[in-house]
């Protein structure tokens, strides 16, 4: 047993490493909650339900061409392929990945005050098919 | 990508400075025989903020620029302070600093923010300088 402080996760998306760039990373692996209650019951019955994930990131902007995290995000979204995105909970073995191919539903890619970092919030859901799987590295 | 060297960042500064600023004395670490007009650069009191991304890909550096100006008994020395606190243009010491964000590629980001004026006094006599302390905050790469 041992405890982590959040420091080194790598995110890849595409297969490009955009960990630099990442200030807050979430990954939300959750299934729908089916009500099965039927009467008689004393309690209710929960069922899972339809895998519902998630991978939200703070990251900061970075408008390089090609490269960048706005050339890399701009086509993604409502994209009906996605990139594959990667998370591990550091950049070195052993270590987890979280993965799934992700696709953004909004993108804000200017979201800022004057004088502030230029951050852009992004979340991906999952492309049709496609949920979060685990895997050890 | 080497972590930023804070050397670095000083001699970016320093070279920045000296090339809006020639003939001023310009030094990448706190005065000790100062000769105005004159900068300096120190670690503002904010420090450094390590780990602003994952896997050592941000810290966040906070610099001040001190420029500083014999007073007299005419008021020349205010209005060449003025003059630094210009916000861009010739003899700005934000334009300066902000002409090449990147100091040269040694930074990722360089803003800066704001300024107070300063009386400054030397530690040797009873000599009183003007003074402007420009706070620069600085994004570099942390690996």
């Amino acid at each position: 047993m041992s405890k982590t402080i959040l420091t080194d996760a790598k995110v890849t998306i595409g297969g490009t490493n955009v960990s630099s760039l990442i200030r807050s990373v979430d990954v939300q692996m959750s299934v729908d909650d089916v009500d099965l209650t039927a009467m008689g019951g004393t309690s209710h019955a929960h069922g899972a339900g339809l895998r519902d994930d998630r991978m939200t990131f703070e990251a900061y902007q970075d408008f390089t061409a090609v490269s960048g995290l706005d050339a890399i995000c701009s086509p993604l979204l409502g994209s009906s392929t996605g990139a594959t995105v990667v998370v591990q909970n550091v950049s070195t073995s052993p270590g987890v990945t979280y993965t799934m191919v992700g696709v953004l539903f909004e993108y804000h890619p200017l979201n800022g005050e004057v004088g502030a970092a230029s951050m852009t919030p992004l979340t991906f859901l999952p492309a049709q098919g496609s949920y979060i799987t685990r895997a050890t590295v | 990508m080497a972590a930023t060297d804070p050397a670095d960042i000083r001699a970016g500064i320093v070279a920045a400075l000296k090339s809006e600023f020639d003939g001023a004395q310009v030094t990448g670490y706190p005065l000790t025989n100062g000769r105005p007009p004159a900068f300096d650069v120190d670690l503002d009191d904010q420090g450094v903020n390590y780990d602003m991304s994952m896997g050592r890909g941000t810290d966040e550096w906070w610099f001040k620029v001190t420029a500083v100006l014999a007073t007299g008994v005419t008021d020349g020395a205010q209005r060449a302070r003025d003059a630094y606190l210009v916000s861009s243009g010739t003899g700005s010491v934000k334009g300066a600093l902000e002409a090449d964000r990147t100091l040269g590629g040694v930074v990722e980001s360089l803003h800066v923010t704001n300024m107070v004026p300063r009386t400054l006094g030397a530690s040797d006599t009873d000599a009183l300088y003007l003074g402007a302390e420009f706070t620069v905050r600085i994004f570099a790469n942390g690996a």
